[in-house]
């Protein structure tokens, strides 16, 4: 039982980390209609981000991080400005330019950073025993943050100006132009908040594992996951399918292997796909 | 007319085309051009010691992009250090003429496809006559894929198994599996209460193989063996692993054969879902590279097969590599960098004893050598009672063990196999 409990609690939180990475994604794709490919690499960007920052310039790693996320929110309203803003609502234009974009970014990470694996500093050690079962403060502070800051998310969309702005463009673009809407500005706050909770779900992980310039793949690989299952565009969708999958993810292997829950993560995906196309909790 | 003329303009172009084509290939290196080695059909020219050096090229493979790419890099360099130790002390002489060392770098990319690449490219595009890197067994594979049917002499730094069919390869370290013996041995010494061993295995064949051997040994010393837990190649996230192989509670881990990367996040997180037993895996990785990815907070009751360069009582041929090596980079290396020195040095030694550059004459001699000479100290050729073949160099062992955030070194042994 012990075993189970742990494998719930595994799963749990590599389900909230994934939720992390799923969450900038959905706001993206929500109000710009583009699966922004190039989220992964943003996620790179955040941890090498706070390596430099804490490990380099020898600064708090929660200062780091806030540093990070504020970079990247700048980096992120220059890449709609500059990039994704004559792609809005075409998802073939976004997804080439955004395929170009991990190109450039994972090349020139490569090239400024070194391939070299780095590390960036345990932000809380030690561990945390609840009833036996055991959760490493890093892991527990991932879960503390993906939570803190999808409470956020939803009380800025609904209690907002500019979130109800949000949810109206997501709903329709035309619409929300004739209100008075500035689509422009909004995506680009957008834009800015999905870089932004990218770089904190990549600094986090870089304190968990290593920060490399291909470890935008793995990001890319579980937040796609995440945001078909749950649903594109929606943040409880995004909060759904990241517990699920990592619970997959935490308990399949106490029985079967690590690439096994892979598969079965994939399988039900396909599943939901076919029985509802837009995901769990997405939107027709 | 007009038709006429523009076929003819077509034909007149492409053979052209077809003549440049031709011109250009036959002018294009070839193994029997000035600066490349003779094949055995020649002799080489018998010139006196006082002649010119000539060009030695030898191709040098490893992953310096990809995952693990920051020890590739290293291991690259240190291949680069002897080039020029050896080059210093006036290169190499065959049949009275010298040559000193030119190297041709290719990336493998951590990946049995771009391993095929960067042999290839080095064999066919570079004309390579010796190769020296490699680690991953699996990636090695593409390289002997291609080197081995060329006739091309490859040293690869570690492997786990050297072949009888394949005569032209060899290791310049012994197969990773050697050490077990001694970490067992250091295990039943420093833990006397261990009884039982779990086991964490990559989903790689090298990996595998290592860990089979490992739970033999294991059995034979008396020890329960519990059933390997598998986990994907280039993993890190071991929570699900640990937390199944901890509901057999084992007393002692063998981490099994794993990139520096990978081998610190399955130490780290073993700590952080409350493991406090041993740990240990016939891993290479350096002792700070090692110590800094676990974090000293994990870092305890950890052995694997490494040593401290910087330490005094390093053999004294590391500590000359390290100095040179201050001298030349602007970063420290580590024990498993400084080995990779060994890569071109024992290929150099067996070209100077077969007083050949025919790499089919050269293994013929290096397979028949008893001993070589390593930054270790003297290592003996072994492995034709094990593989089958005598092409696996085995240099003295260290273990050494983490222990509460420190390195301590446990013991130098002999892991030699007939």
């Amino acid at each position: 039982m012990d075993t189970i409990l742990q494998g719930i609690s595994n799963g749990l939180m590599m389900g909230w980390i994934y939720v992390l990475v799923a969450l900038g994604l959905t706001i993206v794709f929500s109000i710009m209609r583009i699966v922004q490919f190039a989220h992964g690499e943003i996620y790179m960007l955040g941890a090498y981000c706070v390596y430099y920052v804490a490990v380099v310039l020898g600064l708090n790693v929660f200062v780091a991080l806030a540093v990070s996320a504020l970079a990247l929110a700048v980096l992120g309203v220059i890449l709609e400005r500059a990039l994704f803003r004559r792609f809005r609502g075409q998802i073939e234009g976004g997804m080439i330019a955004a395929i170009g974009l991990i190109l450039l970014l994972q090349t020139g990470a490569a090239v400024g950073f070194g391939t070299q694996d780095k590390w960036v500093p345990t932000m809380i050690p030690g561990v945390l025993v609840v009833a036996g079962i055991r959760i490493a403060w890093q892991r527990a502070l991932a879960v503390f943050i993906g939570i803190a800051l999808v409470l956020v998310l939803f009380l800025f969309i609904r209690r907002t100006k500019m979130g109800q702005a949000m949810v109206a463009i997501s709903q329709d673009l035309d619409a929300a132009v004739l209100q008075g809407i500035d689509v422009n500005r909004i995506s680009m706050i957008s834009m800015a908040i999905g870089c932004s909770l990218a770089a904190v779900a990549g600094g986090l992980m870089g304190a968990m594992f290593q920060v490399q310039p291909v470890m935008g793949g793995f990001a890319m690989e579980k937040g796609i996951a995440v945001i078909i299952l749950g649903g594109l565009g929606s943040i409880w969708g995004a909060v759904v399918g990241g517990l699920i999958l990592g619970l997959i993810d935490g308990l399949i292997p106490l029985w079967a292997n690590t690439t096994i829950a892979s598969i079965i993560g994939f399988a039900l995906i396909v599943f939901i796909l076919v029985i509802k196309p837009q995901g769990l909790l997405g939107h027709d | 007319m007009k038709r006429w003329s523009l076929i003819l303009l077509a034909v007149i172009l492409t053979g052209i085309l077809t003549l440049g084509g031709c011109s250009k290939s036959s002018s294009s290196p070839q193994p029997s051009s000035p600066s490349v080695p003779q094949t055995s059909s020649s002799q080489a020219p018998q010139a006196s010691s006082t002649s010119s050096p000539q060009t030695l090229k030898i191709g040098v493979i490893f992953g310096l992009t990809g995952p693990g790419s920051q020890s590739g890099i290293g291991w690259r360099d240190a291949v680069l250090l002897c080039k020029d130790w050896i080059n210093s002390r006036g290169g190499i002489t065959v049949n009275g003429q010298k040559y000193l060392i030119d190297t041709v770098v290719a990336d493998n990319q951590n990946t049995p496809a771009g391993a095929v690449a960067a042999a290839t490219k080095l064999v066919s595009q570079d004309g390579v006559k010796f190769i020296v890197g490699g680690v991953v067994p699996d990636i090695n594979q593409g390289v002997i894929s291609v080197t081995e049917p060329k006739k091309v002499l490859l040293v690869m730094g570690t492997n786990d198994v050297v072949y009888p069919d394949k005569p032209l390869t060899f290791s310049a370290s012994y197969s990773l599996a050697a050490p077990l013996g001694g970490l067992y041995a250091d295990l039943y010494k420093l833990y006397p209460d261990v009884k039982t061993m779990g086991y964490i295995v990559e989903d790689e064949p090298g990996a595998r193989a290592v860990a089979g051997i490992s739970q033999n040994i294991a059995k034979a010393q008396g020890f329960t063996v519990l059933d390997p837990i598998i986990h994907p190649w280039e993993s890190t996230e071991f929570y699900p692993e640990w937390t199944k192989l901890l509901a057999e509670k084992p007393d002692a881990v063998d981490v099994g054969l794993k990139l520096p990367n990978t081998l610190a996040a399955v130490v780290k997180q073993g700590r952080e879902l409350g493991f406090k037993g041993p740990m240990f895996g016939a891993v290479g990785g350096g002792i700070n590279t090692t110590l800094n990815m676990i974090g000293k907070d994990a870092a305890t009751d950890f052995m694997w097969p490494a040593y401290d360069p910087f330490s005094q009582d390093a053999p004294p041929m590391v500590q000359q590599v390290v100095k040179l090596w201050s001298q030349t980079y602007n970063y420290k290396p580590e024990s498993d960098t400084v080995d990779h020195f060994n890569d071109l040095w024992v290929l150099t030694q067996a070209i100077e004893k077969a007083q050949s550059l025919d790499p089919v004459v050269v293994a013929k001699t290096f397979t028949n050598m008893t001993t070589v000479e390593t930054t270790r100290g003297t290592a003996k050729m072994g492995g034709a009672r094990t593989f089958g073949i005598n092409n696996m160099v085995f240099p003295p062992c260290a273990i050494t063990r983490l222990q509460n955030g420190s390195p301590e070194l446990v013991n130098w042994f002999d892991p030699w196999m007939p």
